[in-house]
C-alpha cells in the first residue's frame, strides 16, 4: 500500500483570500513556487492562485489593487489521504496544473506537485 | 553537461523610479545560461536534473540547434504506463532507457530577444505555456524566459520587494 503522505509535502505555505494579489506575487516568488493554496481561517481550502492565475495580469495597472480571491481559481481538483497514488499521477498528467492539494476533512494537509512524484519514483534508483 | 543556470537579474539597467516599461524587449530579463541535454539523453539522466535542479523545463539540442523540450509533465507521461509497477518496486529499466527524443514535444514556440515583455506575457497565455526559448536569427539559442522572469518584473513595476 501506497502512502500518500510519505512523499506530498506537509510544510504548505498559504494565503488568505483578502490578501492583496501583490502578497500572494510576492510569495510565488520568495519560495520558488508555482502555485498557493488559499485557504480561510480553519485551514479549509477554497482556491489556488498560480502562475497561471497571475500571468493572465501581469503588466496590468489596475489588478494590483485586487485580492487573492479576485483571480485565485476556485473549482479545485483535491485528493484525500487515501486516494489511489496512481490516481494522482493521471490527474497531475492529463490537466494543466503542476499540484493538486491533499484534504482531510476539507483541511488542507499537503500538496503533491509533478516534482514530488519524479522525485519519489526516482529516489531508490540512485541506490540501484 | 550542464552549467550552473541562475538568472542574474539586471537591476542596473532599470532606474526603478522610473517606470520599467513592459513594451521593453525580452534580453535583459531571460535566463542566459539554460541547460541543455542532447536527443540521446537517458530519462534517468533527465530525471535526476529535474530533481536537483527547481525548474520545470529542459532544452533538447543538437549542434546548438533547438530540437525540443521537455517539461515535467513529459517525463511524467513517460512513465505513466509504468506508474503502477513503479509504485510497486520504484523502478523500472526498460522504461528508464527512453532518451530524450522519445519524450520531447518538438518544434517548441520560440521568440527572439527583440520580443517584448508583453508580447512574450500574451504568448505564454495564449498557448499556455510557463516557458519560451528565445533564438537567434540564425537558430542559435540565445536563453529562455520562462514566467517568474516575467513576474519578477512586474513586481519590480508594483514595488514589492
Amino acid at each position: 500500500v501506497f502512502d500518500i503522505k510519505s512523499f506530498m509535502t506537509s510544510d504548505i505555505i498559504t494565503v488568505k483570500r483578502e490578501n492583496p494579489i501583490s502578497h500572494a506575487i510576492e510569495m510565488l516568488l520568495k519560495n520558488d513556487v508555482t502555485g498557493l493554496p488559499v485557504v480561510d481561517d480553519d485551514n479549509k481550502l477554497v482556491g489556488i492562485i498560480s502562475e497561471k492565475d497571475i500571468m493572465e495580469i501581469v503588466f496590468s495597472s489596475t489588478a494590483v489593487f485586487s485580492k487573492v480571491e479576485d483571480y485565485m481559481t476556485k473549482e479545485v481538483v483535491s485528493f484525500s489521504l487515501n486516494d489511489d497514488f496512481t490516481k494522482i499521477c493521471e490527474c497531475l498528467i492529463h490537466n494543466n496544473f503542476r499540484r493538486v492539494p491533499i484534504l482531510k476533512e476539507g483541511k488542507l494537509v499537503g500538496i503533491i506537485s509533478r516534482s514530488d512524484i519524479i522525485k519519489y519514483l526516482f529516489e531508490p534508483i540512485e541506490y540501484m | 553537461m550542464f552549467a550552473n543556470s541562475s538568472l542574474v537579474f539586471n537591476y542596473s539597467k532599470y532606474n526603478l523610479n522610473d517606470k520599467v516599461e513592459k513594451d521593453m524587449d525580452v534580453s535583459s530579463i531571460m535566463t542566459k545560461k539554460v541547460i541543455a541535454i542532447d536527443m540521446d539523453t537517458q530519462l534517468l539522466t533527465i530525471c535526476s536534473i529535474f530533481k536537483q535542479k527547481k525548474f520545470h523545463h529542459l532544452l533538447v539540442m543538437e549542434n546548438n540547434e533547438l530540437l525540443g523540450v521537455i517539461s515535467d509533465r513529459d517525463v511524467l507521461k513517460a512513465i505513466s504506463p509504468f506508474i503502477g509497477t513503479l509504485a510497486e518496486q520504484n523502478r523500472d529499466l526498460f522504461t528508464l532507457k527512453k532518451r530524450a527524443h522519445q519524450i520531447m514535444s518538438r518544434k517548441p514556440l520560440t521568440i527572439s530577444k527583440e520580443t517584448s515583455m508583453e508580447e512574450a506575457a500574451s504568448l505564454m497565455i495564449r498557448n499556455n505555456i510557463s516557458c519560451l526559448p528565445v533564438i537567434s536569427f540564425d537558430g542559435q539559442i540565445e536563453g529562455i524566459l520562462t514566467w517568474k522572469d516575467l513576474v519578477k518584473v512586474y513586481a519590480q513595476l508594483i514595488k514589492i520587494d
